[in-house]
């Protein structure tokens, strides 16, 4: 495993330091999901800051866990974003469904008192 | 410079890695800069990805991978002797995919346009598919 998940109440933290290609993300995606269905997860907090690499398979693996996460009115926040993963993003314009954040921390606190007001 | 490189390996996403990294290898004497050296990472990695996916629906099989190098422009030909596409124009639509239901993005065509300089798609149904792509590293 070259990730490490942190969980917070309805958060989850995904750091990914791995290439994100189709072989990872297919093996990845099983224990994401495993772990949002068992512990009640609504946001995912993807952390690119240690991530050397990724292909289309790692756009597709955003969107199956935005459709996923959808159903608990959930939504993902992805942080450390770099120069080409923001070219990768918007090239694929995942920008429309994923929430954009500075570091772990803000978007931590952005759900928190997000989850207050509702 | 020229050069050139062929090479044959099974189509299993294992792989995957190592045949971009490979490429990545072959144009380090040329100095790329990082975002030359990332774009060409992801277009390989996008073409030998579809091969293992969609030419051989995950079956295993082999893969072709041959780059030249003429001065700094380079060639990368990846061939599978898989399924083929039938309709070209559709599968290189942004955002289309054959397997949606397999949660891809659609996005792989796209990536290999953007990222080099050219892009050349030929298939046959039931024969495979090839895919040769060219980019200058300036």
């Amino acid at each position: 495993m070259q990730e490490e998940i942190t969980l917070y109440d309805e958060i989850m933290i995904l750091k990914i330091t791995a290439d994100m290609d189709h072989h990872y993300a297919d093996e990845l995606k099983d224990r994401v999901d495993l772990t949002i269905k068992s512990r009640r997860i609504r946001y995912l907090i993807m952390d690119f800051e240690g991530l050397r690499f990724m292909d289309s398979a790692g756009i597709g693996f955003i969107i199956g866990r935005y459709k996923l996460l959808s159903k608990y009115d959930g939504e993902i926040y992805a942080v450390n974003i770099g120069n080409s993963l923001d070219r990768i993003f918007k090239i694929s314009g995942i920008y429309r469904i994923i929430r954009q954040g500075i570091s772990v921390k803000a978007a931590m606190k952005d759900i928190k008192e997000g989850v207050q007001l509702t | 410079m020229n050069n050139h490189f062929y090479m044959e390996f099974d189509a299993i996403s294992e792989n995957e890695a190592f045949a971009r990294l490979c490429v990545a290898a072959f144009v380090m004497p040329l100095d790329p800069t990082l975002e030359e050296l990332g774009d060409i990472k992801t277009a390989v990695s996008e073409a030998v990805t579809n091969c293992i996916i969609h030419g051989y629906d995950k079956k295993g099989g082999t893969v072709k991978l041959t780059c030249d190098l003429d001065e700094r422009m380079l060639t990368v030909m990846v061939e599978d002797e898989g399924l083929g596409i039938e309709d070209i124009n559709k599968a290189m639509e942004p955002a289309y995919t054959s397997k949606p239901q397999e949660e891809r993005s659609g996005m792989g065509f796209t990536f290999m346009e953007i990222f080099m300089d050219e892009l050349v798609v030929n298939s046959l149904p039931g024969h495979g598919t090839t895919v040769v792509m060219r980019k200058t590293i300036e």
